[in-house]
């Protein structure tokens, strides 16, 4: 009996995730769409409680597993729970109060948020390709979802088809890849097949292939180029408050699991998957950066951006040290606070309720609404990776991991890479400020809203904490390299 | 193994041709919509042929439960990725692919 608990203990958050999502469906389904504003409240309140959840079952155990060996619990997934969770809860409380505006005021949205956040809980603490199967279907299911609910918008079900049949794709990718797994080793338990693999030397050839076919899949999913092609179009024609979900946690979970996967089941053949990463780091890097240059649209930009910095935290993993892993965790917590208040900012332009489409948009933003514009170029200051700002700490992390391990040739690409990219993400600052409200005979688009306390708030922590995190960058920096260290230790 | 009787060897190689054919369906299928969905079931079904395959081979029946698992995904996959179709042929009255281009660049 005292098993059992223990074991329910530490699936805390996944299990009241999972019990508020369907208590909230039941209630929601009498009550009809009516029932938002409580069901919304409801998520939130279980997007908090499961985080703090979080410290409850880490007061428990260092390393445990739990359901036979089902699911795993150390300070590495910890912190990517709680990170998930955290972005998770900040994204909620950025977009909800714009649900019904962008035609989402439907109760199942909060509900499948929740569904998605349960899935990217479980692909971080799966310690079983049943397990991590389960979970990525239970979050990109919710999100093909998410994505094609403003049904009226032509715009919106060709993204979701976009995003449907490569997503899926991707799914089977990984799955033919655990396939290969199971039948060289004979178990779909991740220690069981490390146990199973390091009775080898090398890499047996159906491993390498299972590596690449598992590798691309998730390629797929953190949108790394060559496997990049949805991410434009997803970003353009879903709408903003999903866009802002789907850049942010499941890309952290996806890559959290890319990390473990390959320094943990597959650590002991880092030989032969470094070129690989290297290979998908360089293009990644390249492609996101140079179609960006091109963009007029701003999502569609913000979607290449996301690219570019996909890459960068790929040569994090390329430099595979602990040094390496600690900087792609630091990179994707600012990367998603980054994102978050990016997209936030862009929520909140609207201008009888239109939203920006294009960067001229913006023109002239800094004389009609000096905070937002205020705000959007620090951000873009940060994204570009412009010194004293947090964007700039996580690229430098990222290059010093690689130089440490001696990749400069992955380290002089990245180099020239974020200097190209300071070009575009400087133009949409040279569009707000240095251009008038109204060119070209049309009239300029005001968008003098002010914004609600909520966006204030959102907005404004995270231009501070872009500003400050280098006077504390020491709390994140030691969780991220105790989570790392957990992940060579086990091996 | 006889050349007449059926091993495991041969079962992969069906998986792994289905799974090829599914793969160029999703890739050159520029017909429509429907065809490359089947086209995506087609590949998850190899990979249940091959997870049957190996789980028999191994005498673990694992594998046996990781089909039926992702049989069940397959189901609610197809649902939604209909369900979204539709929402697509009420917006743009077509499901032909070539017309799913709407966005560039």
């Amino acid at each position: 009996m005292i098993n059992v608990l223990n074991s329910l203990l530490l699936v805390l958050p996944e299990l009241i995730l999972g019990i508020f999502a369907l208590g909230l469906l039941f209630f929601g389904v009498f009550q009809g769409d009516k029932s938002l504003r409580i069901v919304s409240y409801g998520t939130i309140i279980a997007l908090v409680l499961a985080t703090l959840s979080i410290f409850v079952e880490s007061s428990t155990q260092t390393i445990a597993f739990r359901f036979e060996t089902l699911i795993l619990n150390d300070y590495y997934t910890e912190l990517v729970q709680f990170l998930i969770l955290f972005v998770a809860l900040t994204v909620f409380w950025a977009s909800f109060s714009h649900l019904s505006q962008n035609n989402l005021g439907r109760f199942e949205y909060p509900i499948l948020f929740l569904l998605a956040t349960l899935g990217m809980l479980l692909m971080v603490s799966a310690n079983d390709c049943l397990l991590f199967f389960g979970g990525l279907e239970l979050q990109s299911l919710s999100i093909y979802v998410m994505v094609a609910l403003e049904r009226e918008r032509a715009f919106v079900s060709e993204a979701a088809i976009k995003y449907f049949i490569l997503g899926t794709l991707s799914t089977i990718l990984i799955l033919y890849g655990f396939c290969f797994v199971y039948g060289y080793t004979g178990t779909t338990d991740f220690n069981g097949i490390e146990v199973a693999l390091s009775a080898y030397k090398i890499a047996p050839l159906p491993i390498i292939l299972a590596m690449v076919l598992i590798v691309s899949g998730l390629a797929f999913k953190v949108s790394a180029a060559p496997f990049h092609m949805w991410t434009p179009d997803v970003y353009e024609g879903s709408p903003t408050c999903v866009v802002l979900f789907l850049s942010s946690a499941p890309k952290i979970a996806s890559m959290t699991f890319l990390v473990r996967l390959l320094f943990g089941v597959f650590g002991q053949f880092m030989e032969t998957w470094q070129p690989l990463i290297m290979a998908l780091a360089v293009i990644t890097m390249i492609l996101g950066v140079l179609a960006a240059v091109f963009q007029n649209n701003i999502k569609r930009l913000l979607a290449y951006s996301t690219i570019s910095h996909v890459g960068f935290m790929l040569v994090g993993i390329a430099a595979t040290s602990i040094g390496g892993v600690q900087s792609v965790i630091v990179y994707l917590t600012l990367y998603a606070v980054m994102v978050i208040g990016t997209f936030t900012c862009l929520l909140n332009l609207r201008h009888h309720g239109q939203m920006p489409e294009t960067i001229d948009d913006l023109r002239g933003l800094s004389k009609t609404n000096k905070p937002l514009a205020l705000a959007l170029a620090i951000l873009m200051f940060s994204l570009a990776g412009i010194p004293p700002l947090a964007g700039f700490f996580a690229k430098f992390l990222v290059f010093i991991a690689a130089i440490n391990t001696g990749q400069y040739a992955l380290v002089i690409v990245g180099i020239l890479c974020s200097l190209i990219a300071a070009s575009y993400y400087l133009r949409v600052i040279k569009v707000m400020y240095f251009e008038a409200p109204s060119g070209n005979g049309n009239v300029g688009i005001i968008y003098d809203r002010p914004l609600s306390q909520i966006a204030i708030w959102v907005i404004g922590s995270v231009v501070v904490i872009n500003l400050l995190f280098f006077t504390v960058p020491e709390p994140l920096m030691w969780y991220a390299n105790r989570a790392a260290v957990t992940l060579f230790t086990t091996e | 193994m006889s050349v007449l009787s059926v091993g495991l060897n041969h079962y992969l190689i069906l998986s792994m041709l289905l799974f090829v054919i599914g793969t160029s369906g999703v890739i050159i299928g520029r017909k429509n919509v429907i065809m490359v969905m089947m086209a995506l079931e087609l590949m998850l079904l190899s990979t249940n042929i091959a997870f049957i395959a190996f789980s028999s081979f191994l005498n673990d029946l694992v594998g046996q439960i990781f089909s039926l698992f992702s049989l069940m995904v397959a189901a609610a996959e197809a649902a939604i990725g209909l369900a979204i179709v539709v929402v697509y042929f009420r917006n743009r009255q077509t499901i032909n692919l070539a017309d799913i281009s709407s966005m560039r660049g």
